[in-house]
C-alpha cells in the first residue's frame, strides 16, 4: 500500500462525501465547489490503482488523461447551469427551477436549447470512461481479468452518481416540495444512470471532443438566451 | 515594536559575516546559521502575529502590514531553506553568505514605503540574487541557466523602474499612483517574478540552475513579484483584467503541464496562479481564497525541497500540509469567479478555464508524483513514514475543509490591509460551512485509515505521453528553453560557456540601465521635494 493510493482514496471518499451532503440539500454552496468534489471522486479511483502494477495502472493512466481531457466540458456544462440560474449557488439554482420552471422545459428558446445541449454533454462526459479492469494471458493461454478491488469500484459508482446528480441539479431538478418534485429527480436520474450503464461499452469517437463542442454551444445558447 | 523587523534584517546579516569565519569549523557554523535562521523565522512569524493584531511594527523607513508579513514569512523562510541547501555545496560557507546576503536585500523592499527605496531595494537584492547564482552554479548548463535567470530578472527590473519612474508625479509613497501604461509594465515585472505565463521560463530556469537558486527564486523573488503585482493592479480595471487572464493562463495551460513533466514540484505555479487570479478579482471570499494560496505558494515549494533529503512519506506529510491551503484557496476563488461570473460575461471568460485547469490539475497531480512519494513504505518509509503523511494529510485536509476559519486567521486582515479590489468591490458568502468541511474530513481521514486495501506491488509505469494531455503544445510558456547537456561532450561545456559570456554581457548592459533609471527616480524626487 503506497502513501499515494490511500492519499487518492481518502481524497476520493471525502469528496464522495462532500458531494453528497451538499447534493442532499443539508449545506448550500457553490456549484463549482460541488463539481470539485464529484470530480475528485471520479478521479480518485484511478489514482488510487496507479502503484497496483503495469496492468491496472496502465489503465489508471489512460483513465486520468481521459478525465483531464473531459475538465473543459464539465467547466462549461457548470456554467450554463449557474448562467441558466443566474447564481452560482446550489440552493439558487433548484429555486429557479422551482420558481421559474425546469431549465430543461422553460425559459426562452436558445437557454432551453442550451441547457439540452449541456446535459447532452454532461451526459457524454459521464458515460465515457476508460474501464479500469482488463483481461490478461499467460504464456500457457489461462486468461484473467484484473480487476480494482471492490471498495474502489463502489467509490467510482459513487463517483458517477454524484456527477449525475450535479447534472440533475444544474438542469432538471428542482426543491423537493412534493411529489412531484421527487419524481423529476427520481426520473431524470433515473435516465441518466441508465444510460451511463447501457452506453458503458459503447465505443465513441473522441468522445472529448464532442462533449466539448455540444457544452460549448450549449453554454453559448444559455448566455445568448439568458436566464427566464 | 521593530524587534520582527531587527531580527528578519539583522540576523542574515549577521550569519552572512560569522559563516565564512567558521569555514573550517563545519558543526559551529550550522550551530550559529541554525540560530540565525531561528531568529529571523522567529522574528517573521512574530512580525506576521502582531500585524495580524493589528499591532504597529515599524522600524526607521522600515514597515509591516498583514500582507507585508506574509510575504516576509513567505521569503524568510525560503532564504533559510536555500541557505540549509547551500551547506553541502564545496564551498559551502561562502554560498551560505551570499545567500544570506542575497536574501536580506531581496527581503528589504517588501518591508520599504517609498519608491525610491523600493528600486534601490529591488536593485540590491537582483545583485545578490547573480552573486549566489555567480556562487553556486555549476559550469556548463547550470551557469548558462543562472545567467539566464539572473538577466530575467534584471530585465523585470528595468521594467519595474520604467514603470515607476513614470508615475513620480504624485510623491514617492507607496503604492504609487500609475497610469494605464505603467501598471502594465509593472504587471509584466511582476509576472516574471512569479514565474507565471507567459513569463515562465527564468523561474523554471533558476530551479534547473539548482535547488539554493531555485528556493530563492520561489521565495524573495516570488514575494517581489505578489508586491509588485498589487500595486500593478491599482492602475485600474484593464491591468486587472489582464492580471486575471495571466493567472488563468497558468492555470489552464501552463501548470498541467509543468505538473506532468516536473511532478508537484510544480504545485507551487498553480498555486500563484489562483492567488493572483484571486487577487486580481478582489472582493472578500476571492482574496481570502487568495491569501491561502500565496501562502501555500511559498510553502508548497519549501517543503518539496526541505522532504528531499527524507522519506516518502516525510515528503508526502510537507506537501499535503501546504496542499491544504490550495485546495481551500481554489474553492474559493473560484467560487467567487463563478458567482462573479452569472452577472457579468468578462468573469465567466475567467471562470471557466480556471474551473477547467483546477478539473484537469486534480486528474494529474497524481500521475505526477514522484516515484520515491509512490512507494513510501519502502526504504527510508515505514510505519512511522505512514504516521508522519497521515499526520500532514489530517492538517492538509483541515485546512481545505475549513476554509472560512482558514480564511478568517490569515485571509481577513490580509484583505483588510490590501482594500477594496479593482474588479469586485465585495463578494458572497465563502460557500463551504464548518459542518460540511468536518464532516467530508472525518469521511476521508476515516478512508485514509481504513484504506482500500493491498493492491499489490508492482510499480507503475514510467513511460508517460505527454502527448495525451491538452495543451501540452502549448507547454513551453512554462519551460525553460533547452541548454547543453553537460554530460555530452566538451564541446557542449564550451558552448554553453559561450553562452554565458553573452548572457552576463546582456545582464551588465540591462544592469546599468535599470541603475540608471533608479538614480533619475532619485534624483526627480530629490529635486521635487519629496524626500
Amino acid at each position: 500500500m503506497s502513501v499515494r493510493s490511500r492519499v487518492a482514496f481518502a481524497t476520493g471518499v471525502a469528496g464522495l462525501s462532500g458531494a453528497t451532503l451538499m447534493f442532499s440539500g443539508r449545506f448550500d454552496g457553490s456549484i463549482a465547489l460541488a463539481l470539485l468534489f464529484a470530480f475528485a471522486a471520479r478521479t480518485a479511483v484511478a489514482a488510487s490503482v496507479l502503484d497496483a502494477g503495469p496492468v491496472l495502472a496502465g489503465r489508471a493512466e489512460r483513465s486520468l488523461a481521459q478525465q483531464a481531457r473531459f475538465a473543459p466540458t464539465w467547466a462549461l456544462v457548470v456554467v450554463a447551469g449557474a448562467v441558466r440560474a443566474a447564481s452560482g449557488s446550489i440552493a439558487d439554482v433548484r429555486g429557479a427551477h422551482a420558481v421559474a420552471g425546469l431549465a430543461i422545459a422553460r425559459g426562452p428558446a436558445l437557454t432551453v436549447a442550451g441547457s439540452w445541449l449541456a446535459l447532452a454533454a454532461g451526459a457524454v462526459a459521464l458515460v465515457s470512461s476508460t474501464s479500469l479492469s482488463t483481461e490478461t494471458a499467460s504464456a500457457s493461454g489461462t486468461a484473467a481479468i484484473v480487476r480494482p478491488p471492490v471498495a474502489l469500484r463502489r467509490l467510482e459508482a459513487g463517483g458517477v452518481i454524484a456527477l449525475a446528480v450535479l447534472l440533475v441539479t444544474l438542469f432538471a431538478g428542482p426543491q423537493v416540495t412534493n411529489g412531484t418534485d421527487a419524481a423529476w429527480w427520481i426520473g431524470a436520474l433515473a435516465v441518466l444512470l441508465a444510460f451511463a450503464w447501457r452506453a458503458r461499452d459503447m465505443e465513441l469517437q473522441s468522445p472529448e471532443v464532442i462533449a466539448a463542442v455540444l457544452a460549448a454551444a450549449g453554454a453559448a445558447f444559455v448566455i445568448a438566451g439568458g436566464a427566464p | 515594536m521593530k524587534l520582527p523587523i531587527l531580527l528578519v534584517l539583522i540576523a542574515p546579516l549577521a550569519a552572512a559575516v560569522l559563516a565564512p569565519a567558521l569555514a573550517d569549523a563545519p558543526l559551529q557554523r550550522r550551530v550559529l546559521v541554525g540560530a540565525a535562521a531561528a531568529a529571523a523565522l522567529g522574528g517573521a512569524a512574530y512580525g506576521l502575529v502582531r500585524t495580524v493584531d493589528s499591532s504597529p511594527v515599524a522600524w526607521r523607513s522600515f514597515s509591516l502590514d498583514p500582507w507585508r508579513g506574509l510575504l516576509v514569512c513567505g521569503a524568510v523562510l525560503s532564504m533559510v531553506a536555500a541557505a540549509a541547501h547551500a551547506d553541502a555545496r564545496p564551498r559551502g560557507s561562502i554560498a551560505q553568505a551570499a545567500v544570506f546576503t542575497a536574501g536580506t536585500a531581496m527581503i528589504a523592499p517588501l518591508l520599504v514605503g517609498t519608491t525610491h527605496l523600493l528600486v534601490f531595494g529591488l536593485l540590491a537584492g537582483t545583485a545578490g540574487y547573480a552573486a549566489v547564482a555567480f556562487v553556486t552554479s555549476v559550469p556548463g548548463s547550470g551557469s548558462l541557466r543562472a545567467a539566464r535567470s539572473s538577466v530575467a530578472l534584471i530585465l523585470s527590473d528595468v521594467l519595474a523602474c520604467g514603470a515607476i519612474g513614470t508615475s513620480l508625479g504624485g510623491g514617492t509613497g507607496l503604492p504609487p499612483h500609475l497610469s494605464t501604461i505603467a501598471g502594465g509594465l509593472l504587471l509584466a515585472a511582476a509576472l516574471i517574478r512569479l514565474g507565471l505565463s507567459p513569463f515562465a521560463g527564468p523561474a523554471a530556469d533558476a530551479d534547473s540552475a539548482g535547488a539554493t537558486l531555485g528556493l530563492l527564486w520561489h521565495g524573495p523573488v516570488r514575494a517581489q513579484g505578489f508586491l509588485l503585482v498589487i500595486m500593478a493592479l491599482g492602475a485600474g480595471r484593464g491591468v486587472a483584467y489582464t492580471a486575471a487572464a495571466a493567472a488563468v493562463l497558468s492555470i489552464l495551460v501552463v501548470s498541467p503541464a509543468a505538473l506532468l513533466r516536473g511532478g508537484t514540484s510544480s504545485l507551487p505555479l498553480v498555486a500563484t496562479g489562483v492567488g493572483l487570479l484571486g487577487f486580481a478579482i478582489g472582493g472578500a471570499p476571492a482574496t481570502w481564497g487568495a491569501t491561502l494560496a500565496t501562502a501555500a505558494a511559498f510553502a508548497s515549494w519549501v517543503a518539496w525541497r526541505a522532504g528531499e533529503g527524507w522519506s516518502g512519506g516525510a515528503r508526502a506529510t510537507l506537501a499535503a500540509a501546504s496542499g491544504g491551503g490550495l485546495i481551500a484557496g481554489s474553492a474559493l476563488v473560484a467560487a467567487a469567479v463563478l458567482a462573479a461570473g452569472t452577472v457579468d460575461l468578462w468573469f465567466l471568460a475567467l471562470a471557466l478555464p480556471a474551473i477547467a485547469g483546477l478539473l484537469a490539475g486534480l486528474c494529474i497531480v497524481w500521475r505526477s508524483v514522484e516515484p520515491r512519494l509512490a512507494h513510501a513504505t519502502g526504504p527510508g518509509g515505514g510505519i512511522a513514514a505512514a504516521i508522519a503523511a497521515a499526520i500532514g494529510i489530517a492538517v492538509g485536509l483541515t485546512m481545505a475543509a475549513l476554509p472560512g476559519r482558514a480564511a478568517s486567521g490569515l485571509g481577513v486582515p490580509v484583505a483588510g490591509a490590501l482594500g477594496v479590489g479593482r474588479l469586485l468591490s465585495v463578494g458572497g458568502e465563502p460557500g463551504i460551512t464548518d459542518t460540511l468541511g468536518v464532516l467530508a474530513l472525518a469521511a476521508g481521514l476515516a478512508a485514509f485509515a481504513a484504506g482500500p486495501g493491498r493492491f499489490g506491488s508492482g510499480g507503475a509505469p514510467r513511460g508517460r505521453s505527454a502527448r495525451r494531455i491538452p495543451g501540452e503544445v502549448f507547454a513551453w510558456w512554462a519551460a525553460a528553453p533547452a541548454a547543453p547537456n553537460d554530460g555530452s561532450s566538451t564541446l557542449a561545456m564550451h558552448a554553453a560557456g559561450v553562452e554565458v559570456r553573452r548572457w552576463a554581457m546582456a545582464a551588465a548592459f540591462l544592469f546599468a540601465v535599470s541603475l540608471g533609471l533608479a538614480l533619475r527616480i532619485f534624483i526627480v524626487a530629490a529635486g521635487r521635494g519629496f524626500l
